[in-house]
C-alpha cells in the first residue's frame, strides 16, 4: 500500500452529513484517506483525473466509494453507471449512502451494480456504527480482484 | 244390317276417325279393320288380318284378358282402357267400346277402340291441376287469414299467370255506377294501367261481355272474335286469347277474373274450373270483409294494436315499431298506403319516416309541407283525427303531391303525440272512396297513442342513459383529479418527510459529538439540556421514519401470493422477544390458516398488533396474549385476532383508533406515534379486509383483522 493512495472517496453535497461522515470514520480511525468531493460531477472528474483533478493519476483508484444520491449536477445513480461502464472504475466497491429510503432508489442501485446500500439513521451513532461496518468491511477484510 | 247402303257402311267403318276392327269370339282371329286401326298400330292390312287379338294385348296380360271375355254377357259394351301393343312394341292406351254383330251370319264383335291422350301428356294434366289445387287451397287460406283484399287481388293475378303460364291477369272492379270496370290489381300489364285504367261499356269488352252472360268466357283467338268489340287494353298488348270469369257476389257482382296470352291458346275445362275456383275466393274473401261484423272487426283491431303494443314495449328500435305499425295499419285497414311522418318544426315539414305502399326510396327522405293543404298538416293545424272519404270533393285541403301521385281517394290522419308537442302524423289512405268507421278511426287513434307512448319511452330511456353516461365521466374526472391530488400529496410528505431527516441527522449528530467530545466542558445542567434534545431529536426521527412509511404504503404496489400464516407470526414474536427482553411475554397461538396476500405488508400488521399488545401491557401483570383465527363462512373471510390482558382503552374513543396521529395515551405513559394502527388500517383494507377492536379498560384489548378467502383485485383505497 502506497503511502498517498486514497482510501475512501465520499461523495456527498450536503456540508453536515459530510462532516458527520469524516467524523464517524474518524471515530473509528478510517479517516486518514478520504477524499471529499461535493458533487456527481466532481466525483467524475475525481475519478477520471480531469478538470481539477488531471493531475492525479487515473489508476490510483480509492478502495471504495461513499455515494449520495441526491446531488446536483450529476446525481449519484449517473456517477454509478459511469463507474461501471468504465474499465478504470468498474471494479471499485460502491456503497450508496443516503437518505432515500425510496424502493426504486434501491432497485436501481442495484441494477447498476452498486455493492451495499445504506439508509443514513437520524441518529449519530447508528449513522456511525454504519459508516464504519461498512468502511471496515471494504477496506480491511475485502480483497479487491487483482488490480 | 239389313238394308244399309255399303258406301255408307264404309263411311262409318273404313273411314271411321276411330280405330275399328272386328273379330271372332271363339277364335278370337282379327276378321276386319279399317284405316285408323291400321294407323293406330301400324301394321298394314294383311299383316293386321292375320293376327288374333291376343296378338295386340301385352303378353302377360292375355291369360286374364281372355278369362274376362269368356265371363261377360253377350250385350257387354263398355270395356274400359285397355293397355295395347303396336307393331313396334310400343304401349297404346285406349278406351274399348265392344259390341255383338251378325256379319254374314256369323255371331261377330265389333270393336270401337278411341285412342287415349298419350300417358306422358296425362301426367302433365295431372300434375298442372294439382298445382292449380294446390294454389287454390293456398289462396283460400290468405282470404281467410288477411284483411287486405288488394294484396289478395295481386297474389290473385301472379298466381294465375304463373300457373297457367300466361302473360296477363287482371281483377277488374265492376262500378255499377260508371257501368264500368276499374283494372285493381294486375300482371303484365304495360306501366300506369293498373289501379288507373277503367274498361268498358260492359257491351263492348271481353270482361262486360263476361259480366253479362254469368259464364266463363274463352276466346281462342281474338282475332276472329265477333261477341265483342272494343278491346283497347287487350289490342294495345297484342293479346291474342284469354279465359274470363266473373267475381259474383249476393247482390251486383264484385267483378271480372280474366287472364290473357299474346298467343293462340286453348283453354282446358280444368283452367276453367281453376279461374272459377279463384274467382269464387276472391267472391268469398271481398264479401266477408263487408260483412263482417263491428264486434269481430273490433276483436280483430284489439288484437292488432295489442300486438304493437306488446311489440313496442320489448324494443328501442324506433324504426321497427314504426314499420310494424305501417304494416299492421295497411292490413287491418285493407289500405293501399300507411305512413308515419315526424314533425320537423323549424321546416314546416313533415319527414316521412316509415310507409307501406310507398316507394322504397322516398323513406327517411320525402318531406311534406304542412302548410301546403296536406291532409297530414291540416291534421296536425286542427290537433284531432281528419278523415277523408273523397280527396276529389274533399274542400278542406287538397293533399299532399304524394296523395295525388298515388292516386289516393281517401284515408285517415291522425296526430302521435310525443312528451310535450306532437311528434307527427301517423295516417293510412286508400285508393278507393271509402268511408271509415267510428271503431276503424279508434283503431288508428289507438296506434297513434301507442307510437306516442313508445316514443315517450325510448326518448326518455335515451335521455337517462345519457345522463348517466355525463354523471359516469364527471365521476370518472373527480376520481382521477382526487387520485392526481392524492399522489401529490403522497409526493409531498415523503419529500417533506425525507428532507426534515437531514437537518435532523446534523442535530443529533452534533449534539452527540457535544456529549461525547465536550462531556467535561458542559455542565450537569447542559448535559440535561443536550440529553433534552438528543431524545426529541430521536422520537422526530421515528415520527418522519412512520411517516414515510405511511405515506409509501400508498405509492407500493401488492405483490399478492398464498402463503402460511403461522410462520410469519412466529417471526414477529421472535423480533418482539427480542426487542423487549426484560418483559417476557406470554403468547399463545391457535390454529392459523394459509392465505392470499402481501406477505410483506401483513408481517408489518402482525408487528404492529403484536408490538402493541405488549407495549399497552398492564405494570401488574405478565402479558398474556393470544392470536386466533377463524373463518367466517358468511361473508367468505378469514377473521384474525390478537388478544392482551393489558390496560385497554374506553370503547368511547375506538374512532380515534386508527386514524394517522391520534393516540389514547400520553407519551408518559406509553411513547408512540400514532401511526402504527393507522397503517394496520390501511394495509387490510387494501387487501380488501377490515379492522376492529374490542376493548375494556384495564382488562385488556382484542384487535381483530379480516382477509378475505379472494381478494378479487387489489385495491387502492
Amino acid at each position: 500500500m502506497k503511502n498517498h493512495s486514497v482510501e475512501i472517496l465520499l461523495c456527498e453535497d450536503n456540508r453536515r452529513d459530510a462532516d458527520l461522515t469524516l467524523r464517524a470514520l474518524e471515530k473509528r480511525n478510517l479517516s486518514n484517506k478520504v477524499v471529499w468531493v461535493k458533487d456527481g460531477e466532481e466525483a467524475l472528474e475525481y475519478l477520471f483525473a480531469k478538470g481539477e483533478y488531471k493531475e492525479r493519476s487515473i489508476n490510483n483508484s480509492p478502495k471504495v466509494i461513499l455515494l449520495d444520491l441526491k446531488m446536483p449536477k450529476i446525481d449519484g445513480l449517473e456517477v454509478l453507471k459511469e463507474i461501471r461502464t468504465h474499465p478504470e472504475t468498474k471494479n471499485i466497491p460502491v456503497v450508496v449512502l443516503t437518505s432515500s429510503r425510496e424502493e426504486q432508489d434501491i432497485v436501481k442501485s442495484y441494477e447498476y451494480g452498486v455493492n451495499s446500500y445504506i439508509v443514513k439513521p437520524v441518529e449519530f451513532n447508528k449513522f456511525i456504527d454504519s459508516v464504519a461496518e461498512v468502511g471496515f468491511y471494504w477496506l480491511l477484510l475485502n480483497e479487491k480482484p487483482n488490480n | 244390317m239389313e238394308g244399309t247402303d255399303l258406301k255408307n257402311i264404309d263411311l262409318l267403318f273404313e273411314d271411321n276417325p276411330n280405330p275399328m276392327w272386328v273379330y271372332s269370339p271363339d277364335e278370337l282371329k282379327i276378321l276386319q279393320v279399317n284405316k285408323a286401326a291400321l294407323a293406330l298400330y301400324g301394321y298394314s292390312r294383311d299383316e293386321m288380318l292375320s293376327l288374333n287379338v291376343t296378338d295386340l294385348w301385352p303378353k302377360e296380360e292375355v291369360p286374364k284378358h281372355i278369362k274376362e271375355i269368356r265371363k261377360r254377357p253377350k250385350e257387354f259394351n263398355n270395356a274400359g282402357v285397355w293397355k295395347h301393343n303396336d307393331k313396334d312394341g310400343s304401349q297404346v292406351l285406349v278406351r274399348i267400346f265392344s259390341n255383338p254383330v251378325r256379319i254374314e251370319g256369323e255371331n261377330c264383335r265389333l270393336v270401337v277402340a278411341q285412342n287415349v291422350t298419350p300417358l306422358k301428356e296425362a301426367e302433365r294434366d295431372t300434375k298442372l291441376r294439382a298445382r292449380q289445387q294446390e294454389v287454390c287451397a293456398e289462396l283460400g287460406l290468405k282470404a281467410l287469414k288477411g284483411r287486405d283484399i288488394q294484396s289478395l287481388f295481386e297474389e290473385t293475378a301472379r298466381v294465375v299467370s304463373d300457373t297457367l303460364d300466361n302473360d296477363y291477369c287482371k281483377v277488374l272492379k265492376y262500378l255499377p255506377n260508371e257501368d264500368s270496370f276499374l283494372l285493381k290489381a294486375g300482371i303484365g300489364w304495360k306501366k300506369g294501367h293498373v289501379g288507373k285504367t277503367k274498361i268498358g261499356p260492359r257491351k263492348q269488352s271481353h270482361a262486360g261481355y263476361t259480366l253479362m252472360s254469368e259464364e266463363p268466357i274463352i276466346v281462342n283467338d281474338f282475332e276472329k272474335e265477333d261477341r265483342f268489340t272494343d278491346a283497347f287494353l287487350l289490342d294495345k298488348h297484342n293479346v291474342k286469347s284469354g279465359l274470363a270469369t266473373v267475381i259474383p257476389s249476393t247482390e251486383t257482382p264484385y267483378g271480372v277474373l280474366a287472364t290473357h296470352s299474346s298467343v293462340k291458346k286453348v283453354f282446358t275445362q280444368d283452367d276453367i274450373v281453376f279461374i272459377k275456383t279463384l274467382a269464387n275466393i276472391l267472391a268469398a274473401a271481398t264479401e266477408r270483409m263487408s260483412a263482417e261484423s263491428l264486434a269481430q272487426r273490433r276483436a280483430r283491431h284489439q288484437v292488432m294494436s295489442a300486438e304493437l303494443g306488446r311489440k313496442a314495449v320489448k324494443s328501442d328500435n324506433i324504426k321497427a315499431i314504426f314499420d310494424h305499425a305501417t304494416r299492421i295499419l295497411t292490413k287491418t285497414l285493407g289500405n293501399k298506403y300507411s305512413k308515419i311522418l315526424e314533425l320537423l318544426p323549424e321546416e314546416d315539414a313533415l319527414l316521412l319516416k316509415s310507409g307501406t305502399g310507398y316507394d322504397e326510396e322516398l323513406i327517411g327522405t320525402a318531406k311534406i309541407d304542412t302548410k301546403e293543404g296536406s291532409h297530414a298538416g291540416f291534421a296536425l293545424l286542427g290537433d284531432k283525427p281528419v278523415v277523408v272519404e273523397d280527396l276529389e270533393s274533399e274542400t278542406r285541403f287538397k293533399g299532399s303531391d304524394l296523395l295525388q301521385k298515388n292516386n289516393i281517394k281517401s284515408g285517415v290522419s291522425v296526430v302521435i303525440y310525443g312528451k310535450d308537442a306532437p311528434y307527427g302524423i301517423v295516417e293510412t289512405h286508400s285508393t278507393e272512396k271509402k268511408s271509415y268507421s267510428e271503431d276503424e278511426l279508434v283503431f288508428v287513434e289507438t296506434i297513434a297513442h301507442f307510437l306516442g307512448d313508445t316514443i315517450k319511452r325510448i326518448r326518455a330511456e335515451r335521455n337517462f342513459k345519457r345522463l348517466n353516461k355525463e354523471l359516469e365521466k364527471k365521476v370518472e374526472k373527480r376520481t382521477r383529479e382526487l387520485e392526481k391530488a392524492n399522489k401529490e400529496l403522497e409526493s409531498f410528505s415523503y419529500n417533506v418527510s425525507h428532507d426534515l431527516r437531514a437537518p435532523l441527522r446534523a442535530i443529533d449528530g452534533y449534539t452527540s459529538l457535544l456529549l461525547e467530545d465536550y462531556y467535561d466542558d458542559v455542565d450537569e445542567d447542559g448535559k440535561d439540556f443536550l440529553q433534552i434534545v438528543n431524545d426529541e431529536t430521536k422520537r422526530m426521527g421515528v415520527l418522519i421514519d412512520d411517516l414515510l412509511s405511511f405515506s409509501r404504503m400508498n405509492r407500493k404496489d401488492q405483490k399478492l401470493r398464498h402463503f402460511s400464516m403461522r410462520p410469519v407470526v412466529d417471526e414477529c414474536i421472535n423480533e418482539i422477544r427480542q426487542a423487549n427482553p426484560d418483559v417476557e411475554p406470554h403468547f399463545e397461538i391457535g390454529e392459523l390458516p394459509e392465505v392470499y396476500a402481501d406477505p410483506r405488508l401483513i408481517r408489518q400488521v402482525w408487528i404492529n398488533l403484536l408490538s402493541n399488545a405488549v407495549k399497552y401491557r398492564n405494570p401488574d401483570r405478565k402479558p398474556e396474549i393470544k392470536v386466533n383465527s377463524k373463518f367466517d363462512k358468511e361473508k367468505r373471510r378469514y377473521v384474525f385476532s390478537v388478544e392482551d390482558n393489558g390496560v385497554g382503552f374506553d370503547m368511547k374513543y375506538v374512532d380515534k383508533l386508527f386514524g394517522v396521529f391520534q393516540r389514547l395515551h400520553s407519551d408518559d405513559e406509553f411513547e408512540g406515534t400514532g401511526i402504527g394502527l393507522a397503517l394496520v388500517q390501511k394495509i387490510i383494507t387494501r387487501h380488501g379486509g377490515k379492522v376492529w377492536a374490542e376493548s375494556e379498560l384495564n382488562r385488556g384489548t382484542t384487535m381483530y383483522f379480516s382477509l378475505p378467502e379472494k381478494i378479487e383485485k387489489s385495491g387502492s383505497k
